[in-house]
């Protein structure tokens, strides 16, 4: 995973539970690893540029996930939505149920 | 192959171990054929993983269940990659190829001995091994919903039969044991003295001439240590990899003509559903809403925590309130046949194939359509609010609100997926259209079979796992058969 990657899973995962953390960055990176290449690809030549913009920029990963949400450019969403379904599902998944159970 | 690789010997080599290949290497070993069976993933007891977990998906899913078929939107597919392929993952739900189907396919393609009379027979054959049945007792309340929201609109709706087994005298629907093929066909052909290879990838077939005779692969040693070459020479080869991974290898074997063309999908657009009390979240819903069958079918999907998640999350919308309320939640599908169709293409370098899909202007019609058909019902059957998988929603609440969902759902804003893949190497005696014979043998080569779901000419509007089956048994016994 880009250290980018690693930026965004961090700024997408709401659990402040320290394990939880690590469980989801894990998840995130095995998901990476394991994607048909052709995809993988394409995800980090859009993490190279956006990551090149960002440090121009100077915007932290939590404005440019708002910024890529917002964007009109369908595949710049789809960057940021597939970040966000990998770190959402890990997230339910490991994290404590609202009633206070620990997750699957 | 190199010096140092080991070599086995066998009569019949099957390539995945999934409803196809399982079902060939149980009819096989027991009418005394001497079976090898090579499966990619890995052997996983099942009742080790808890179904639809995020254990489940690292360790039973190809590429962690991300994958995609590229196009216009793209769409989301999973595939299971272990002994027993996707019937280890999926619904378990069990459906006859439909009649007319089969009569339409036997037409079209010229395919030989696939009336529907004939195929039942088989179908009748592989249900028994299966314990194919309906829940006992009350459906979960998930599924229950879409048969209320059905009647209410008059609209009709069936429960769906099952590969599940039930111990004498249980009448609760949560406790019944998927028959999956690590539980039935794998262990039936094991006794029957097939051999199995887990966690062994078949890199190329080996040709010479019209003949296949044998395949290199290679096999992930149990120490950790580097992979280990393994050549398995064969007089005979069935390739069951599934819809994808099936014309991928023969690709990488040279063997390309109509093969990896013609890939049909379920193309299917989801809803996030909130109703007023509780609800179950253990199995998917066996109900099915069959009104506009067979173009479009409406049912229920995976829905734990994370799911429902998942699914709130693909409208980008604010969901945060929706998903602390997430025990009152379930996740509800449409799912279209479509026109379009897609290609499976082996890239020189790549382990994963290229696959792409074009839907046409009428298949993102229907998937509209399809999405306010199930927002109907659900509001019919008591839901409260409606989240689709389109970025922008917006959340409904009401059946006059609906409508605002017709224009949303274009190719920039539709998230769809699919689990069902198929016909990417279809049989028929028309040899400009399909990629292997009515028996699947592949056209031109002497002893190369194919039997899994890319044999289906055409996408069956459900659940393919009987018709896999169904066709497996009868074209393994035709094989039997055969000089």
């Amino acid at each position: 995973m880009l250290a980018f990657e690693r930026q965004l899973v961090a700024a997408l995962t709401v659990a402040v539970d320290p394990e939880v953390r690590t469980g989801v960055e894990r998840f995130v990176e095995g998901s990476l690893d394991d994607m048909p290449e052709f995809l993988r690809l394409g995800v980090i030549g859009e993490s190279l540029v956006l990551s090149i913009l960002a440090t121009m920029a100077r915007r932290d990963p939590r404005t440019v996930v708002q910024l890529l949400d917002r964007s009109p450019v369908a595949l710049l969403r789809q960057y940021v939505r597939l970040f966000r379904s990998l770190v959402l599902f890990a997230e339910l998944e490991l994290g404590p149920t609202p009633n206070g159970t620990p997750g699957a | 192959m190199t010096r140092s690789s080991r070599i086995i010997e066998t009569e019949v080599l099957i390539i995945g171990s999934g409803a196809g290949g399982a079902t060939t290497a149980a009819v096989l070993a027991e009418a005394g054929r001497r079976v090898t069976v090579v499966e990619e993933g890995p052997w996983i007891d099942p009742d080790a993983v808890e179904p639809f977990s995020i254990e489940e998906m690292v360790r039973k899913y190809r590429h962690h269940g991300s994958s995609a078929a590229l196009g216009s939107p793209p769409i989301a597919y999973a595939e299971g990659r272990c002994v027993g392929g996707s019937t280890e993952v999926n619904s378990g739900l069990w459906n006859r190829l439909p009649d007319y189907l089969a009569e339409e396919w036997s037409r079209t393609y010229d395919i030989d001995e696939f009336s529907p009379t004939a195929l039942d027979a088989y179908a009748e054959r592989v249900e028994s091994w299966q314990s194919v049945g309906k829940v006992p007792g009350a459906p979960p309340l998930s599924s229950a919903l879409l048969e209320r929201g059905a009647a209410k609109l008059g609209w009709r709706s069936v429960e769906f039969s099952r590969v599940f087994r039930y111990e004498a005298g249980v009448a609760d629907a949560t406790r019944g044991v998927k028959q999956t093929m690590a539980r039935t066909q794998i262990p039936r052909a094991i006794a029957a003295g097939a051999s199995l290879l887990p966690e062994c990838r078949v890199v190329r077939l080996e040709r010479k001439g019209p003949r296949i005779i044998g395949a290199l692969c290679r096999q992930q040693t149990a120490d950790g240590g580097p992979d280990e070459d393994v050549v398995v020479r064969a007089d005979h080869v069935f390739v069951c990899g599934g819809a994808i991974q099936t014309p991928a290898l023969l690709q990488r074997s040279g063997i390309r003509r109509r093969i990896g063309s013609g890939l049909k999908l379920h193309p299917t657009i989801k809803i996030a559903a909130r109703f007023p009390h509780l609800l179950d979240h253990d199995s998917i819903p066996m109900h099915r809403v069959i009104e506009f069958a067979p173009n479009l079918t409406i049912g229920g999907s995976a829905s734990r925590r994370g799911h429902i998640g998942l699914a709130l999350a693909d409208s980008g919308l604010d969901h945060e309130d929706a998903l602390a309320d997430w025990e009152r939640m379930s996740v509800y599908y449409a799912a279209i046949r479509s026109e379009g169709s897609g290609r499976v293409r082996a890239v020189p370098g790549l382990r994963a194939p290229l696959v792409t899909y074009r839907l046409t202007d009428g298949d993102m019609s229907r998937l509209a359509r399809g999405l306010v058909h199930l927002g109907e019902l659900l509001l019919a059957a008591g839901a409260t609010e409606l989240h689709p998988s389109v970025e922008g929603g917006p959340v409904v609440r009401q059946t006059d609100e609906l409508l605002q969902w017709w224009n949303r759902v274009d190719r920039t804003r539709s998230n769809l997926m699919t689990v069902h893949l198929t016909s990417s190497v279809r049989m028929g005696n028309d040899r400009s259209s399909t990629g292997a014979d009515s028996f699947g043998a592949v056209h031109d080569f002497d002893n190369l079979r194919v039997n899994d779901a890319s044999l289906l000419p055409d996408a069956p509007g459900v659940n393919p796992q009987a018709a896999v089956m169904t066709i497996a048994l009868r074209n393994a016994e035709h094989f039997l058969a055969s000089p």
